[in-house]
């Protein structure tokens, strides 16, 4: 098989620069703790509404400027409907749906996952900025899936 | 043509063609790295992104 | 006699025979029908999101996305690529189908006209909101799987067929090289019928179980894990024959030569190994897939990406080789000599310009945690808008234009070649205007598959406006392109003026050596079925095992 020299060259730049993300999103991921949210916890989502901590979800402090949030995503909205946390603050999601899957993004930063039935997704995310974040779900959950969103106060 | 099945003549023609100069692919090179170029830098200021949103 | 003998001669200067031309046309028609309702759907829910209009009452932004997802991204590619492929493999094995050959590609027609029927039906009565990824625990009628299931077992009949006219062709050319075309036809085929086995086995054992109530919950992650193993080969699926017309086609279009054979076959013997094991990437923001599995997937992704960066090379080589021969000189001046005004170039080469930053976007897409920047962002839509929707949709118009004059033995005159270039203008600027606007409006992290909204006026919301509106704007190009296509293909099929149309395939300058291995079937099979196992096997026995409690269904739309 006849390969033309610029090919080669083009093909070992293309193989090489390929190889440079890969090992940058590997350096990133487990060596600076960036991995993709992967939780492995599971519940019965026939139960969710009647097991704890989501049959009181919200915001529970558990050190100097950090939250867990356990919340709820259904069809079409999120549970807690208020949050409101200082600036600074620390926040650990753990979501969980009682119905379809839905979607957990809050534009503008790296908390985006899905929210699988049986599944409890996590996230973390540090709020240095004041504001009203959006919280939105983006995975199609039904006829009111573009109404699904709440916010989250950052004072 | 398409019978053509005898071994010897396929081998020698493919050191003819072996031997034959490169075809001059300047341009193609030239377009490939650019190709490559903005895979880099559409790869990289997302990555920027994602960093600065961490 | 004399009308005998004037049909005899016909027959003889037509590229395919009239038989298999009649299938192969039968398969494209449904794919246009497909196409046209689908653009009309598309353009609804642009002009939705972009604030400009209401839809009435009967049907919400939901069931139109599904229609214009389904019509687009199942039907329209499935068929346009069984019915191309038939003609292409009739082509290079001496001009029809044989017996049984054609009888399957009849069989496949109509299994998949009748899952076509059936998705349609149920979507138009509201039954099946569920998208095209009919992701659980959304249960869709169960007519709706059933139809799904025709399609695929359907296009599987025509690969069937395929690998017929391959063997016919084997036997009969003893100790040979099989054409390039049929080379990919089978190696696309192979690909496909592996990749809707998961998908199958979803559907048949898990989606239409659960959705006639036989079954009370679904194990959601597997169901995932499933689609999303058949979902990514099927992006591949489209690409595949797209690249097919590039390697083979263009080249005798633009007066070239078919630039490696043997590294063509590589490319997609490459994209046959590494399309498959790689469906985690489109998994990478879920719970209860571990960060290690996902970032194999993720390696393995971007190794599918060479044979790309492969094609690349081959594309500007056959470009500049010929542009060369016809006195293009300097560093660039062979790209002056390109047949800019033969639309059966313009077309599929505006394309291949798509699909330079929409390569760059699937790299970024797949890069593990950098996903977590777009994941489900409209962004995405915006990716495989210019993937499929341009580089694979402006190839397949590029290739209609010649091969349905070929198939019905009239000409596609200037007039003709005049309009569709227009039709090609108006496809690129819009879905440029379109698919720069998702971009953008995605990394500031609007979602995709979502209804008009401003989120109780959040101000980052009422910023994507201005955008959603440009991407209207795009959508309704995008139709005007869509209808005059339907002209065009309608003009070419009853009233061109009758006459002989090339069917384009290319050759290599010079007859070149091609390693054997690369047409051993079984040592191929053999390494993706490793690679499937390598990646899959572990994951699925785990999701199995230690699956969360199954769900119920919910009809929310």
């Amino acid at each position: 098989m006849h390969l033309h020299r610029f090919e080669k060259i083009w093909l070992m730049l293309g193989a090489g620069g390929l190889a440079l993300f890969i090992v940058l999103l590997c350096v990133n991921a487990f060596a600076m703790g960036m991995a993709p949210p992967s939780n492995m916890e599971m519940i019965d989502p026939e139960k969710v509404m009647e097991t704890p901590p989501f049959d009181k979800p919200g915001l529970k402090q558990v050190g100097d400027k950090e939250f867990d949030a356990y919340m709820t995503a259904f069809a079409f909205g999120f549970s807690p409907t208020k949050m409101e946390v200082a600036v600074g603050s620390t926040v650990n999601f753990h979501v969980t749906s009682p119905d379809v899957i839905h979607g957990f993004q809050i534009p503008e930063t790296n908390v985006n996952f899905m929210v699988l039935p049986g599944h409890i997704s996590s996230a973390t995310y540090t709020f240095d900025e004041p504001g009203e974040y959006l919280i939105l779900c983006n995975e199609y959950c039904g006829a009111g899936h573009q109404v699904m969103a709440t916010t989250i106060i950052v004072k | 043509m398409e019978t053509q099945t005898n071994t010897p003549g396929q081998t020698k023609k493919s050191k003819q063609e072996k031997t034959q100069p490169e075809e001059n692919l300047k341009g193609t090179f030239a377009a490939v790295l650019i190709v490559g170029g903005i895979i880099l830098l559409s790869w990289f200021s997302v990555f920027g992104l994602f960093l600065e949103r961490a | 006699m004399v009308i005998a003998r004037k049909e005899e001669i016909k027959i003889s200067h037509a590229p395919i025979a009239p038989a298999t031309a009649k299938l192969s046309l039968a398969y494209v028609w449904v794919a246009y029908v497909a196409f046209g309702l689908a653009a009309l759907a598309g353009m609804l829910q642009g002009m939705v999101r972009g604030g400009i209009m209401e839809l009435p009452s009967w049907t919400n932004y939901y069931q139109i996305l599904t229609a214009h997802g389904v019509l687009m991204a199942l039907i329209f590619t499935t068929f346009f690529i069984v019915g191309f492929i038939f003609s292409g493999v009739a082509r290079t094995t001496g001009g029809a189908l044989h017996g049984t050959a054609l009888k399957l590609g009849w069989i496949g027609w109509i299994l998949m006209v009748v899952g076509t029927a059936m998705a349609v039906v149920t979507i138009l009565r509201n039954e099946a909101s569920v998208l095209y990824t009919f992701y659980a625990p959304l249960k869709a009628s169960p007519y709706f799987y059933i139809g799904a299931a025709l399609l695929v077992v359907g296009s599987w009949i025509a690969g069937i067929s395929v690998f017929t006219s391959y063997r016919k062709w084997r036997r009969e050319n003893k100790g040979q090289m099989s054409p390039l075309f049929l080379f990919m036809a089978v190696t696309t085929y192979i690909m496909w019928i592996i990749a809707t086995l998961p998908v199958a086995a979803e559907v048949l054992f898990q989606l239409i179980p659960w959705s006639l109530g036989l079954t009370p919950t679904i194990n959601v992650m597997l169901s995932r894990t499933l689609f999303w193993f058949f979902g990514h080969p099927l992006v591949y699926f489209w690409l595949m024959p797209a690249y097919m017309a590039w390697y083979v086609c263009i080249p005798r279009i633009i007066g070239g030569h078919v630039f490696s054979d043997s590294l063509s076959r590589l490319a997609f013997i490459l994209l046959l190994l590494f399309s498959i094991p790689v469906g985690f990437h489109h998994q990478l923001m879920e719970p209860g897939i571990s960060a290690g599995w996902k970032m194999i997937h993720v390696t393995l992704t971007l190794i599918v990406v060479i044979p790309s960066l492969m094609t690349a090379f081959s594309m500007f080589a056959i470009f500049e080789t010929s542009g060369r021969k016809k006195g293009g000189v300097g560093l660039f001046g062979w790209f002056k000599k390109l047949p800019w005004t033969d639309v059966r170039f313009f077309a599929p080469f505006v394309g291949m310009l798509f699909f330079i930053p929409g390569g760059a976007g699937g790299i970024i897409n797949a890069s593990n945690q950098i996903n977590a920047v777009v994941h489900n962002t409209i962004w995405v839509t915006g990716h495989f808008h210019i993937t499929v929707g341009a580089a694979v949709a402006m190839t397949f118009f590029g290739v209609s234009f010649w091969l349905v004059p070929a198939l019905t033995g009239r000409t596609l005159t200037k007039t003709a070649n005049r309009m569709a270039m227009v039709q090609t203008v108006f496809w690129a600027v819009g879905m440029f205007l379109m698919s720069l606007a998702m971009h953008t409006m995605g990394l500031q992290g609007a979602p995709r598959r979502t209804d008009y909204t401003t989120y109780m006026d959040h101000p980052l919301a009422l910023g994507w406006m201005d955008y959603q509106r440009v991407m209207a704007f795009g959508g309704g190009l995008l139709f005007v392109s869509a209808i005059l296509m339907i002209l065009i293909l309608l003009y070419l099929t009853f009233y061109a003026p009758k006459g002989n149309t090339e069917y384009p395939i290319g050759e290599t300058e010079t007859k070149q050596e091609v390693p054997r291995i690369l047409e051993r079937w079984p040592v191929w099979v053999g390494l993706v079925a490793f690679l499937i196992i390598l990646a899959y096997g572990y994951p699925i026995m785990e999701q199995i095992q230690h699956q969360a409690p199954g769900s119920p269904p919910f009809k929310t739309w």
